[in-house]
C-alpha cells in the first residue's frame, strides 16, 4: 500500500461537490423566485462563477455560503423584470410527491412565501428555512440586523396570517 | 410554530432528473476560458515590454484630459502602465462577470500586475478605493484601484479590482467622453464603489412628481401622486441592488424633484405605497415641511 494519494484535480473536487449538493442548491433557488427553469438558470450562473472561484472558495469551505449568496443576490436583479419566463405547463418537471402537510396548506403557504416583498422572502428562507443566524443572514443580504429582523417580523406575519386564512376557508 | 418544517414542506423538492453535473463544469470550463484568454493576452504583452515601458509613460495629464476634482484620497499621477498588445475587447471578460463594453486597463488574472491597453496610458490613479468585500465576494480584493485612462482622444474612468489566490478581476468602466452623467471622476468611482460595496442610496434626478426618472440603475418598482400629502407630491417605491427604498417627493428647484423622505426599511403595516403614504400621514414625519 502506498502512502502517497494524488492530489484530486480541481474539477474532481468540483464535481463531488456539485453532484452531492445541486438538488439542494436547486431547490433553494426555487424557493427565492418560484419558477424551475428561472432556477435552474439561477443556479447555473451561479455554479459558473463558484467554477472560478474554486480554489478560494473551496480552501475557506464556503461554497454553499458562496452560492447561496449568488442566488439570492443575483435573484434580486431578476425580481420584477416583465420579461421574466413564465413556464408552460407542460414542461413543468415532475417532481415527487409529498405528504407532510395537505396540499392546499403547502399551496398556499408557498403561495404567500412567493407574494412576499423580496427581501422579507429572503430573510424569512434564510433565518427560518435555511436556519442561518442573524448575523449570517445580514452578511449574505448585505443589510444591517435590525433589518433582517423586522424583514423576517413582517414575512412571518404574513405568512402566519395565510394559513389562517387558508385553515378558516371552507 | 415549527417553521422549518412548514416552509419545507411547502417548497416542492428539486426535480428527480437535473442538469448533468458535466454541462456545469463545461460552463465554467468555458469562463474560466474566457477569462484566462483575455488575462494572458495582456501578461505575455506585459513580459514582452519589460524594460522598454518608461517609453509609454506619460509625464503628467495634458490638455485633452477631462476635469479632475480631488476628495483627498490617495492618488497617483500619472502611473505606469505595463503592457503593449492590444486586449481583444470581444473576450474581455475579467471576474465574475460579464462587462458590457470594454475596459483599457486591468489587473492581470495570475499575477494582478496592472496592465493597459496598447496606445493607453493612465493619467491618474486612486489606490484601493475598495477596502471591503464587493458585492458577491467574501473578502476584500488584495488590490483595486478606481483609473483615469485615455488615448489622447477618449477618455476612460475604471474601477478594477483583483483577488489574490483566487485569480481573477473584475471591473467597471465608464466613457467619460460620451457623457457618464457624473460631475467628475470622483463622484463616479464614489458610485461605483457605492454599487461595489452595496452602500448606494437612490439618486433622484429629474422628473415629474407623478413620473420619476432616476439615474445610476436605480429601478421604480412603483409610484403615483400624493395629493393626500401635499399639492404636486407623490410616493414611489424603489429598489437599488439588495435594496428597497421608500421616498415622497415634490418638485424641487427647475427641473429637479426632491426627496423629502427617503426610508429603508418602511416599517409600516403593509408594504404598499398607500400603506407608506398612510404611515407617512399618521407619523407626522413631514412635519412643516409641506
Amino acid at each position: 500500500m502506498s502512502w502517497w494519494a494524488p492530489r484530486r484535480t480541481r474539477e474532481e473536487e468540483y464535481v463531488d461537490y456539485v453532484s452531492a449538493r445541486q438538488a439542494h442548491l436547486l431547490r433553494i433557488a426555487y424557493a427565492i423566485c418560484g419558477d424551475w427553469h428561472q432556477a435552474d438558470d439561477l443556479l447555473q450562473l451561479a455554479l459558473t462563477k463558484l467554477y472560478v472561484a474554486w480554489p478560494r472558495v473551496h480552501r475557506d469551505g464556503r461554497e454553499d455560503a458562496y452560492v447561496r449568496q449568488i442566488l439570492v443576490r443575483t435573484n434580486i436583479d431578476e425580481h420584477r423584470r416583465p420579461w421574466r419566463r413564465e413556464q408552460p405547463a407542460a414542461e413543468t418537471p415532475e417532481v415527487e410527491a409529498r405528504a407532510d402537510l395537505p396540499l392546499d396548506e403547502r399551496e398556499a403557504l408557498f403561495a404567500a412565501l412567493q407574494q412576499l416583498p423580496p427581501m422579507q422572502r429572503r430573510t424569512v428562507l434564510l433565518r427560518h428555512w435555511l436556519d442561518l443566524s442573524v448575523a449570517e443572514t445580514a452578511m449574505e443580504l448585505s443589510i444591517s440586523q435590525g433589518t433582517v429582523k423586522s424583514h423576517t417580523s413582517r414575512g412571518l406575519e404574513a405568512l402566519r396570517q395565510a394559513l389562517a386564512e387558508e385553515h378558516s376557508s371552507p | 410554530m415549527d417553521w422549518q418544517q412548514l416552509i419545507d414542506d411547502a417548497i416542492e423538492p428539486s426535480p428527480a432528473t437535473q442538469q448533468p453535473v458535466q454541462q456545469r463544469v463545461e460552463a465554467g470550463r468555458s469562463a474560466l476560458r474566457r477569462r484566462r484568454v483575455a488575462a494572458g493576452v495582456a501578461g505575455v504583452a506585459a513580459a514582452a515590454v519589460v524594460g522598454a515601458v518608461a517609453w509609454a509613460l506619460p509625464q503628467g495629464a495634458t490638455s485633452t484630459e477631462p476635469p479632475i476634482t480631488g476628495t483627498g484620497r490617495a492618488t497617483t499621477e500619472p502611473s505606469a502602465p505595463t503592457s503593449g498588445t492590444p486586449l481583444s475587447k470581444a473576450d474581455m471578460i475579467l471576474g465574475s462577470v460579464d462587462i458590457p463594453g470594454h475596459v483599457d486597463a486591468a489587473y492581470d488574472f495570475d499575477d494582478g500586475s496592472l496592465v493597459v491597453r496598447d496606445g493607453w496610458r493612465i493619467v491618474r490613479t486612486v489606490q484601493d478605493p475598495l477596502t471591503v468585500a464587493p458585492d458577491g465576494e467574501f473578502d476584500p480584493p488584495t488590490d483595486s484601484a478606481g483609473l483615469v485612462v485615455t488615448d489622447g482622444t477618449d477618455v476612460e474612468w475604471e474601477l478594477i479590482y483583483w483577488h489574490e489566490g483566487s485569480g481573477g478581476s473584475s471591473a467597471a468602466t465608464s466613457n467619460a467622453a460620451a457623457g457618464s452623467g457624473y460631475a467628475d471622476f470622483d463622484t463616479w468611482l464614489d458610485v461605483q464603489v457605492a454599487r461595489k460595496t452595496g452602500a448606494w442610496t437612490p439618486d433622484l434626478v429629474t422628473g415629474t412628481p407623478s413620473h420619476l426618472t432616476l439615474l445610476n440603475g436605480t429601478r421604480i418598482i412603483d409610484q403615483r401622486p400624493a395629493p393626500e400629502l401635499g399639492e404636486d407630491y407623490a410616493v414611489a417605491e424603489l429598489q437599488e441592488f439588495n435594496e428597497q427604498w421608500w421616498v415622497v417627493t415634490r418638485p424641487g428647484s427647475g427641473s429637479t424633484t426632491e426627496a423629502l423622505i427617503v426610508t429603508y426599511p418602511f416599517e409600516g403595516d403593509a408594504a404598499t405605497l398607500d400603506g407608506f403614504v398612510d404611515h407617512v400621514r399618521s407619523e407626522g414625519v413631514l412635519g412643516g415641511r409641506s
